[in-house]
This record gives structure tokens, sequence and C-alpha cells, in this order.
């Protein structure tokens, strides 16, 4: 019994052997790799400003200044604002040790060390000099003298091996940083009225090395001083945020004060960077640097103030700036965004918030360039005056960017070929932008003509009528787009609304009869007539559909990223025809197929009216069985469909063309009329503007763009259900392209037809052979393949429309 | 226990207590006389196995757990007995809840008679015996109840003259009180009372070890005579066990920070609701109790604190003003500008008629006279300057600032006004006083407030001198407990400044009687 289990067991127990020993395998390596990567060491011994004694691996900075024997007030002469503390990024043991209080002072100097209390602390903190700090604001505290009282433990935020934490925030909504960045330490002073702001000076007893390794034999600032005496050196370069740096500091090789007073020795140049290494970075790249070859200094000319200092630098500092170099106050300061910061409004753009104070940007003189340039200005733009942006609280028109979105210049933008369309300052100006009232300005009526034409040409001046923001939804400011709008959703709503109602119930009701049909068994068709094929479509009629199929394809998949830009699949699209040049070639190209198209249709019906142009009986052939015309008996048929629909008739009897085929036929007269001539004046606006006013762009843009949404979703859904979908036609219905079906089809979907053609003795005329193999295979894979493509694009269209 | 008791219990006629007690001791008493009771987690591995610990790291004379109003009381007694005296404390501060708390204490009388001083009426230990058993709805226990009423008054003049308290000049008839005898302290919050008892209890040698969290509390089995024998701490990360020598306090509070546990007390308590309570108010040592034996009652009465800052639900400086407002003539309105409630009333009616007015947040209009009354011109400025008082120096003005409409409120101020005047409120029927003033002179202010947990009325089972008793009716001996985590005397719900002198009260004496358990 014991020898089968064992043996049983034996394969989990070596699997467990495995698993226990690579386990341990990983635990051994970890431990002795993670002496090298691990957590940094805390070695007692380590000096102060040696970083690298228990951080093995780099925690400075490349380029920063060497850190050996400096003491915390070397640190924060650089590191004294908010965003770079020291203080408050370190662990506190940190600040501890550069202050000269060494792990020894609170630990005690043998082992085991000691667990450091509150009242260590207390030693040196003074808990009355902190109580009395002032509340920084109402949600930056005094959390010394809480509700907790003032003997708390200090440890419960200044954590000394650890970033720090601030305990009050569990509760409270405060934005307190423990510790604090800005306060100076508070220690237990003699006279606490005086000791607040020097105490950071005080640390008692273990005082550090007087002076610094590195600065021992360097000039003191005292040294410089007393020769640079100028007020611009003393008193208020130390209000500067530089003024607590040593001067040599910055004008570094002065080894010698003897050689440098006997004009010997001169100092090196200013290197800001290495301080100052992250704006570095970004400036290197920046349009100062790279183009105008411009040092830090040329702008920062204040180092060494002249005159008193402003603490804070302000968008009008900002203006005054740039304005030394870029002089001309009437392009760039009278007017626009910097007029109105120096009438007081702080909200407006000073040059930096546009062009970047260190990163203004540099662009190529290439498409791309071009491109990206507008994108960076328009974008800038947009940020303020989006809807709900900065601008609109001082009266800016709110709808400015979205509505100059749907134009085709916002469009084109989306779509990523910014190098075609104009962005905001293409035609409201960079600089002195005003409002069109103002006679000075470039959106002026008088002087838009010139600022349209920086990129149209050959056109009259009734084509700056054409409106760049038209808001289609506000009647008031564009009354014909407003309801032009209404009116394409109306005809889409009532055209989607009863077509697609009528596809729903024939389906349901074609499902009803094949199901009733499977049970019964259904009729056996006699094998001759389902074996005899009569011609429906002539050879010409189907190479018509093919190409009109190939140029509506052409026309959707070219036009629709640009009517959806913001939908994924746009800019995919856009690739896949190697760019909107590309795009633009096929929709016109398409469009002029179609067009001939349509008017070698318009030629052919005139023949079928008139042939040989004989006019007499024309009236009998336009409502004649032939005829695409409607007739009285369509209008039956369809509500004989209905009632079938309902199962409260038969199903109506069909001559050759059936209601809803007549209806595609016909929508395209009044589809070519709307689409196709708004494309004509589309496809060349300068030249339309000979003809009419520039806002009709406005009105044909909308109305082709929603016209097309009809003509695409009607096509890919309900032509499609009518003719091949349909469930006794499912999947294809081949005709179209092999040109016949069986007598027995002519005979089931077209009996009045087929009667007619018997009484009038046509049968042996229209009889004809069966396709061919490559003919049916044609019409089966280019067939099936458009359905297929068409459903792909509705629901790519759909899925824009709802996703908007 | 032997296996020869069990059997002879089995002999003897099975009373039902006798089952129940079989039941309790079950796994423990049967299996051997090693394990400790337990009835934590049934079914768990944790709840077989609990073993007695078979040696102590520390052994100490009597340990508190606790550091608020009770623990600090009783450690003050406790030691000034003589007596080695230990409080343990889980979180990183002393105090609890306490610390933070408002800083009101209801006393008929104070050494300075305050009362008779500003001419505020009559008051007598009876009514507030009347009052707090009133406000309970009659469910907190007359023995109970005496005995905190009679000792608020010596306990404060205790503090005042051993602890170096300093109350305000100032008394407050608060909700549900039928007198002025809410004491407000001059620091405003509960420090003050915790500072004088800690003063108090460390100059007597008692000591306060924080970061010490109390995990489970020893007894070997339920029988009448068998003693809690110590304490499992955690501290440091490191779990050690206290053998107590005279007697276990508990002074651990109550349970408004444990959303799980108010719940299934009271399902209407939802997770949802703020809190004003600190972090660590989890009620773990009712569970204990428990688990060993005692009994607890009225766990279902859960108070909300009507007044509390709407978004987090702090009971901040500001959030005491509208408690402490009604005697002086505050008024309450909704976000329509309406009354909604008598603001006389006790802190479950008010915050009901809150949550009834179905729209978060509603307010408290005072003017500038009544500010003195119920606090400091320093301490309403600096809350205004936190966004959390709002002035204008109109009532129109006023309501436009809290978008409330103007009209309507001007009209509920002046109606409220003219009631005043007439003594008699025909819409909620508040009761006036002379003191009361009238929203006639400006400039107003107004505060946002809404309900939120703040105080758990129910807990162990005490009798008159604190022992805990348990489930059979008895006094487990060595083990004692006051304050927040005790029940049956406040009732259904705790008038506001009662909470105070009840736990000073039974703390101290707690601490009396650990100390003269006989070693």
């Amino acid at each position: 019994m014991g020898m089968k289990r064992y043996s049983q067991r034996r394969p989990i127990t070596i699997l467990f052997s495995l698993i226990t020993i690579s386990f341990i395998t990983v635990f051994l390596y970890c431990t002795v790799a993670g002496a090298d990567t691990g957590a940094p060491k805390r070695l007692a011994t380590a000096q102060q400003g040696d970083c690298a004694a228990c951080h093995t691996d780099k925690v400075l900075p490349e380029n920063h200044t060497g850190t050996k024997g400096m003491v915390l007030k070397d640190c924060t002469a650089c590191h004294d604002k908010d965003e770079i503390s020291l203080k408050s990024k370190m662990p506190t043991s940190h600040v501890h040790m550069l202050s000269g209080i060494l792990c020894q002072t609170c630990h005690g100097k043998k082992a085991p060390f000691e667990k450091v209390d509150y009242k260590n602390c207390i030693t040196c903190h003074s808990t009355d000099v902190l109580a009395k700090v002032p509340a920084r604001g109402v949600f930056l505290p005094n959390p010394h003298n809480s509700h907790y009282g003032m003997d708390v433990d200090c440890s419960l935020c200044h954590f000394q091996h650890n970033k720090s934490e601030f305990m009050c925030a569990q509760c409270h909504d405060f934005k307190n940083v423990t510790p604090s960045p800005l306060l100076p330490l508070s220690f237990l002073s003699k006279s606490t009225e005086e000791k607040t702001v020097e105490a950071s000076e005080k640390v008692p007893e273990e005082k550090p090395p007087a002076a610094p390794v590195v600065h021992a034999s360097v000039p003191s600032a005292t040294d410089c001083t007393s020769c640079h005496s100028d007020l611009k050196f003393g008193k208020r370069f130390g209000q500067t945020p530089h003024g607590k740096l040593n001067c040599t500091i910055c004008h570094s090789g002065i080894t010698d004060l003897t050689r440098h007073t006997n004009k010997e020795q001169k100092p090196k140049l200013t290197a800001c960077y290495v301080c100052h290494s992250d704006v570095n970075e970004t400036y290197a790249k920046s349009y100062h640097a790279v183009v105008a070859k411009i040092t830090c200094l040329n702008c920062h000319v204040d180092i060494h103030p002249t005159r008193a200092v402003h603490a804070i630098k302000d968008k009008v500092t900002d203006i005054q700036i740039c304005t030394g170099c870029h002089g001309d106050q009437d392009r760039y300061v009278k007017n626009g965004h910097p007029a109105r910061i120096l009438a007081g409004n702080k909200d407006a753009a000073s040059c930096s918030d546009c062009h970047g104070v260190h990163n203004t940007p540099v662009f190529a003189m290439t498409d791309a360039g071009i491109a990206a340039k507008r994108s960076y200005y328009t974008n800038l733009c947009v940020s303020c005056h989006r809807e709900g942006g900065v601008a609109g609280k001082y009266g800016v028109f709110p709808m400015a960017v979205k509505t100059y979105g749907e134009t085709y210049h916002g469009k084109v933008r989306q779509l990523g070929h910014f190098e075609k369309v104009a962005g905001c300052p293409d035609c409201h100006t960079g600089h002195n932008i005003l409002p069109p009232g103002n006679p000075a300005s470039v959106l002026n009526p008088q002087a838009l003509v010139k600022t349209c034409g920086k990129c149209h040409h050959r056109f009259t001046s009734r084509f700056v009528s054409y409106m760049p923001h038209p808001d289609p939804d506000n009647p008031k400011q564009f009354l014909p787009l407003y309801l032009t709008k209404k009116f394409m959703i109306a005809l889409l709503a009532a055209v989607f609304g009863f077509f697609w109602i009528h596809v729903l119930l024939w389906w349901r009701k074609a499902y009803a009869e094949k199901r009733c049909l499977v049970r019964g068994g259904g009729p056996e068709p006699p094998a001759e007539e389902s074996l005899q094929y009569v011609r429906r479509f002539s050879m010409h009629e189907r190479v018509m559909h093919v190409v009109l199929i190939l140029s509506f394809f052409g026309l959707v998949v070219s036009g629709f990223p640009l009517k959806y830009p913001d939908s994924f699949w746009a800019r995919a699209f856009m690739a896949v025809f190697g760019g909107i040049q590309n795009a633009g070639i096929t929709h016109r190209t398409s469009a002029a197929i179609m067009w001939l198209l349509f008017l070698y249709t318009c030629w052919l019906l005139l023949k079928f009216l008139f042939p040989g142009f004989r006019v007499k009986g024309w009236v009998g052939r336009l409502f004649g069985p032939d005829s695409f015309f409607p007739r009285v008996k369509d209008f039956q048929d369809c509500w004989g469909m209905f009632k079938w629909f309902f199962n409260r008739g038969e199903r109506r009897r069909f001559d050759r063309w059936t209601y809803w085929e007549k209806f595609d036929f016909m929508a395209v007269f009044w589809g070519m009329l709307i689409i196709g001539l708004s494309g004509v004046i589309m496809s060349m606006p300068e030249l339309s503007s000979h003809f009419m006013p520039g806002w009709i762009i406005n009105i044909v843009y909308l109305a082709h763009s929603e016209e097309a949404l009809l003509a695409a979703v009607f096509i890919f859904t309900i032509h499609f259900f009518n003719n091949h979908l349909v469930p006794d036609k499912f999947p294809l219905e081949r005709n179209i392209f092999t040109g016949s079906y069986t007598l027995d089809a002519l005979k089931r979907e077209r009996p009045e037809e087929y009667e007619r053609v018997l009484k009038e003795n046509r049968l042996k005329e229209i009889k004809c052979k069966s396709p061919g193999t490559a003919v049916r295979l044609f019409a089966g894979i280019f067939g099936i393949a458009s359905v297929l493509v068409g459903l792909t694009l509705t629901v790519l269209i759909f899925w824009a429309v709802f996703t908007r | 226990m032997t296996d020869e008791k069990v059997k002879s219990q089995s002999i003897t006629p099975i009373s039902r207590r006798s089952v129940l007690k079989g039941a309790v001791a079950l796994g423990a008493v049967a299996v051997s006389g090693g394990l400790a009771l337990n009835l934590a987690s049934p079914g768990s591995a944790e709840a077989a196995l609990k073993k007695m610990p078979r040696k102590w790291d520390e052994t100490l004379d009597v340990v508190i757990i606790g550091s608020g109003f009770t623990g600090l009381s009783a450690a003050a007694e406790s030691a000034g007995a003589g007596i080695e005296t230990v409080i343990l404390e889980k979180m990183p501060v002393y105090g609890g809840n306490s610390i933070i708390n408002g800083g009101e204490y209801n006393s008929w009388d104070d050494e300075f008679h305050l009362r008779q001083k500003l001419n505020l009426g009559d008051d007598s230990v009876d009514l507030h015996e009347k009052d707090t058993l009133k406000g309970g709805d009659f469910y907190g226990f007359p023995e109970l109840v005496d005995i905190f009423v009679k000792g608020a008054t010596p306990s404060l003049n205790w503090m005042i003259d051993n602890g170096g308290l300093k109350l305000r000049e100032v008394l407050n008839r608060t909700g549900g009180h039928s007198a002025y005898r809410t004491h407000t302290c001059v620091e405003g919050v509960g420090r003050c009372y915790t500072e004088a008892l800690k003063k108090i209890a460390e100059g007597r040698g008692a000591k306060i070890r924080l970061n010490t969290e109390v995990t489970w509390i020893w007894r070997k089995d339920a029988d009448l005579k068998s003693p809690v024998e110590g304490v499992e701490i955690m501290t440091g990360g490191k779990t050690k066990n206290i053998k107590i020598r005279k007697a276990l306090i508990l002074a651990s509070g109550g349970f408004s920070r444990n959303k799980e546990m108010r719940q299934s007390f009271n399902p209407s308590i939802v997770p949802e609701f703020n809190c004003t309570n600190h972090p660590g108010a989890t009620g773990e040592m009712i569970r204990y109790a428990q688990a060993v034996g005692a009994d607890a009652l009225q766990l279902a009465f859960i108070q909300l604190y009507p007044y509390a800052e709407p978004e987090k639900g702090l009971l901040d400086t500001p959030a005491v003003y509208p408690f402490r407002g009604p005697g002086f003539g505050i008024v309450y309105v909704n976000k329509l500008g309406k009354r909604f409630v008598n603001e006389m009333e006790r802190r479950d009616v008010v915050s009901t008629a809150q949550i009834k007015t179905g729209l978060k947040p509603t307010y408290s209009i005072f003017n500038e006279a009544m500010i003195p009354k119920m606090g400091t011109k320093e301490e309403v400025e600096r809350g205004m300057a936190r966004g959390r008082f709002i002035k204008a120096d109109t009532i129109a003005e006023l309501a436009g600032k809290l978008s409330i409409p103007a009209n309507t409120l001007e009209e509920t101020i002046k109606n409220h006004n003219t009631y005043m005047k007439e003594g008699k409120d025909p819409d909620f029927g508040r009761q006036f006083t002379k003191v009361m003033i009238p929203l006639e002179e400006g400039p107003f202010y107004a505060i946002a407030q809404w309900p939120a947990v703040h105080h758990t009325m129910g807990g162990l089972r005490i009798n008159k001198d604190t022992q805990v008793i348990d489930i059979w009716g008895k006094p487990i001996p060595r083990l004692y407990a006051a304050g927040e985590g005790t029940g049956g005397i406040h009732g259904s719900n705790r008038l506001g400044g009662n909470a105070t002198p009840s736990c000073i009260v039974y703390g101290r004496i707690a601490g009396t009687n650990a100390a003269k358990e006989t070693i």
C-alpha cells in the first residue's frame, strides 16, 4: 500500500521539488543581485553630498554639478523653487545629513541603534516656533497647531527614510506638501521672535565644515563685490532668484584672485545649461536657437538687474521682453491680443502663450512643415476659442471652432492634410487680429478679397460672401443654410422612413411565406421552364450598371472620409489613396464618369420616347409598361404590396418594372440634380463666383453632403435588399450582370410581362441561351463583392454617424 | 474546565442556559483546557486553534484600551490609586474622536455658576435627567443616566481644578435640551478636555502607548468565575501577549467608521453616508468582547450629526455653530428658502427632516449678534475664508449667494421674527425664550449642513459599576467598559453635549473600580 502510494506520488513530488528549487534559486539570485540594483545602502559613514556612496545607480541628472562636500545651503541656492524643492522630494534623513545631522546624532553611535522618538526631534526643532508659522492660504493651514495640538509625533508626516506624506489629507482637503518646500526649517531657539527666517543656519552642535571643499580656493561673493560694486551686483542681484548663488557658480574659471585683478585670468563663458539642463534641452530645438542663434542672455537681460526687480514675471513683462527684438509696435502690439493684455486683460494671449518661451518651434518649408505649422498654431487658437474656452468669456463667437470644423477647410484639417487648407491664422492673421467690423481688419469686407486671394484666384468679389464659420442650426445667422439643413433632414427621414418600413415588412412576410413553403413542400416548377433562359438586360445595360457601380464606389470611398474626418477609418482610407490629392482626383474622375453615364442615359431616354425622331405616341410610351415613368398601377402595386405584407391580399402581379425599381431609377434624376450640380459648383468655387454669390457654396456643400448620405445608405440598404437580399433572391440577383434569367423566374416575378410577351408572341424573341460559366462566375464574384463592400461601408458610415 | 466537569454538567437537569453555555464554550472546553474562549469567525481555522498563550511577554496591572475621554479618565483614577496603568492606543495619535469633538459638555452647574451669572434661567440634575431620557425615547436605563448626570458637574470642576481646563463664558441651549447647560471650552474643540485629562493621568503616572493595537481578549472559558486574563497586541508589526493582573478597561469607542458593522445593525445607515469620526472608530473591541461572552445591546441606534460639512462630512469648528445656535434663535432653511423643522428638536429629528427635504444641503441662518453667544468672531472669520460661512448684509443678498429664492427666504425670516415676538410658531411649534435674537439686523450669515454618521448609542452591556455583563446577566470578572462602546445610556438618540460627561464620569468609575480589584 505504502509503495503504491509512493509510486503514484512520485511525479508530483518531483514537480514540487523542482518548483521549490526554482523558487530558492530565484530568491538567492534576487538577494545577490539586490546588492547591486536594489534600494540604496544606508551607510552611516557616508559623507555629506556624497550621493554615490549610498546610491550606486545615478540619482542626479547627467550634467548636474558635482555635489561632493556640498551642504544643504549649497543645494538650496539653486533648488529653491516649489517644483524642484529638494526638501519635499528627498527623504528627510537626506536633509538632516546635508545639514550635518548624521545618522549617529539621532540613532546613537553603537549598535543596537536606538529607535528615534519624537523627543529626539524636539531637542532641535521647536514645536512652539512651528506652531506660530502663519497659514499660507485657506487650504494651506499650518498643520503643526491643529486640533491635535502641538505635541504630535513628527514621524507621522515626516518620514526619515521614505518620501514624506501629509497625514491630515486622510480627512481634509488641504494642499500642503510635507515638508513644505517654501518654509525654512524651524529650530529650537532662545528668543523665538527673531529666529524663524534664518533658522536653517542655526544647526546646533554638529556644525558642518565651515566652507565646502570645492569652494575653498575660490573667491567668495564678498571678494567679487568689493570691486564689482554696482547696485546691480549687490542688493538688487540679491533679490533675484540667483541672488543666493556665489558669483563663481556662473562665472567659473577664476581660481586666483590676484591673477584675475591683473586681468590675466578671465571667467569662462557663462554656462546656464549646467543648472537649467531641462530648459536647455527644449531650447536647443527652438526657433531662437536653431534659426536666430540667440542665447539665454539675449532675453534674460536682467540677471544683474539694472532696475528694481519684478518678483513675478507677468504677461506685460513677457511682451516687453519679446518686443526688445521684435520691435514693430504696429505689427505686434498695437492691436489684437497684446493690446488687450496692456489694457489689463490677463486672459488674453501674450507672445509666449502662442510662441512658447523656450520652445518656439521651427517648421520646415515643406508640405509637411506647413501642415505642422498650421496645425500647431491653429491648435493654440482652438485651445482658447473652442466652445467653452476662455475666449467665450469676452463675447467672442463661441461656435467659431465647431463651425469651422464643419467646413471643407476644417474637415481637410482633421484628415491631416493641413497643407491644403486654411487654418485660423491664414485668414485672421497671426498678429494684429481684429474683428471684421474694424476697418483695419483683414476680415473687413473691403480687405476680404485680398485675404481670400492669398489662396484662391480668379474669383469675383461676390466670392467673399462665403461663410467660413457657418452655423446651420442658427436661423438668425444664416437662414438659407438653416432651411437647407431642415429640408435635407426631412428628405432623408421621409425616404428612409418609408423604405425601411417597407423592407422590414417585406422581410417578415417573405420569411413567413418561405416557412409555409418548406412545410408544404412547395410546388416543383416544370423542368423545362426552369432551364429555359430569357433575356432581361442587354449587354449595353449591363455594362452601364457595372460602370455605375464602380463610379459610385469611387465616389463613396473618396468622399465619405471627408464627410466624417474624425471617424477612425477616415485617415485609413486617405492612407490607402495615398493622400487627399489622390482621393480628390478619384472623386472627380468618378463624378465625371457618372455624369457621362447620366447624360448617356438621358440620351437613351429620349431615344426611347422619340424613336427615330418620331414624336407621335410619346405619351403612350411614357406611361407604357416598358417605361420607367411612374403610372397609376405603380401606386396600386405599392398599396397592394403593403396589403400583402399584412396578409390582406395576394402578392401583386408586376410588369416589366416594379415600382421600387422605378424609384431607384428616378431617384438618379433628383440625385444628379442636387449632388451633381453641387459637386460641379464646388469643384470650381472661384469660377462659380462669376455666376452666383459665395454663400451658395455653403448651401450646396451641405446639400451635397447630406444627399450623398441619402444616396449611399439608400443604395446599400434599400436597393440591396429589394433586389438582392430579399429572401427569395438571397444572396444575389444575378440577372443585372448575366443579362438573363429563367422563364420560370419571369413568370413568377413579372407575370404581367410574361403574359404580355405571350400575347405579343415575343417569347421566341427574348429566349436566349443560358449564360456561360465565365459570365456567371463574374456576376457572382463582382455582385457579391459589391454587396459586401456596400454593407461594410454602411457599417462604417453608421459607426461614424452614431459615434460623432 | 476538565472532561469530568463537562460530564457532570450533562448529568444535571438541562436548563436552557446550560445548553447555551455549553455551546459558547464548545470546542475549547471539550478538547483541552489549553484553548481560549473564542467565537471569532466560526468555522475558520483560527477559530478552532486560538490557544491561550503559554507565556506572557509582559504583565501589567490595569490595561485600558483607547485614549479618548473614557480611557484618560479611567487612567487618571486608576493611576491615582497608585496602580500601574497603561493605555493602549492603536492610532499614531492619542485622543480618538474625543480630541476632535466639538468641545461641548453638558452640566447643570459648574464652579463658576455660569448659568446664574449669565441669567439663563433654571436647571437641575432632575431636568437634565428627564431631557436625556426623553431625548432617547426612554430606551436609556434611568439608573445609568442618573449616575452620569449627577457626576457631570463634579467631573467638570475636577478638570478645571486639576487639569487646567478653561471654559468660555457662554452657555448654549442645544437641540433636545430644555435648559442652557451646554458648556464650551476656550479652544472650541475636545482637545481641551483630553489635554486636561491627559495632564491629570500622566501626572499620576499613567502611560500611553501609541501604535499599539489590541487583537484579542484572553479569557479561558465562559464560566462565571473565569476572568479576563490578558490581551494580544500588535505593535511595530509584532504580536505580543500582555497578562493583566487587575483589570482590563474597554474605552475603545464606537463603530461609526465601520461601514459593514453599522449597516449590519441598521441597514438604513448606508455606506454612502459621510462620517464625522476619526478613521479608527471601527468597533472591533465590541466584537472581541462579545466573542468572550459579553452581552451587547441597542446596536441599531446610530446617530446622524445633522450639521456636518456636506462634502466630506467633517465636523469642523463651523459645523458646531448650527448645533449651538437654536437657543439663540438660529433658523434652519432648505434650498427653497423654507424652514423644514423645529430648530429646537433632537439630532435624529433634524437629520430625518433634512433628508426628507430631498435637496442637499440645508442651511443655518444667523446674524452678527448671535456670534458671541455661540463662539467667536475669529472662528467665524476663519470659517468664511475657507468658504464655510457665507456673509451678506441683507437676507436677499444672502439668498443670492446661496442661490436660493430671495423672496421666499425673506418671507421665511420675516415670519419667524414675528413668531418669535408673539412667542408662538404655528408652523413647527418652536419653543421661544427671552434670550433669543430675531434675525432683523445684519450682517447675516449662513452655513451649509448635511447629516453624517456621528455616534453609535449601542454597545456592551454594563452595570452601574461599569462591569461588563455577560449574556447570562452576570459580570465578567476583571472586565470593565465605558464610553461610546457601551450601550443603554443615551437610548435611541444621544443629546448633543452628553457624550463627554458620560464618558468622563463612567471612565472615572471604571478606573476607580479597576484599581480596587485584588490580584
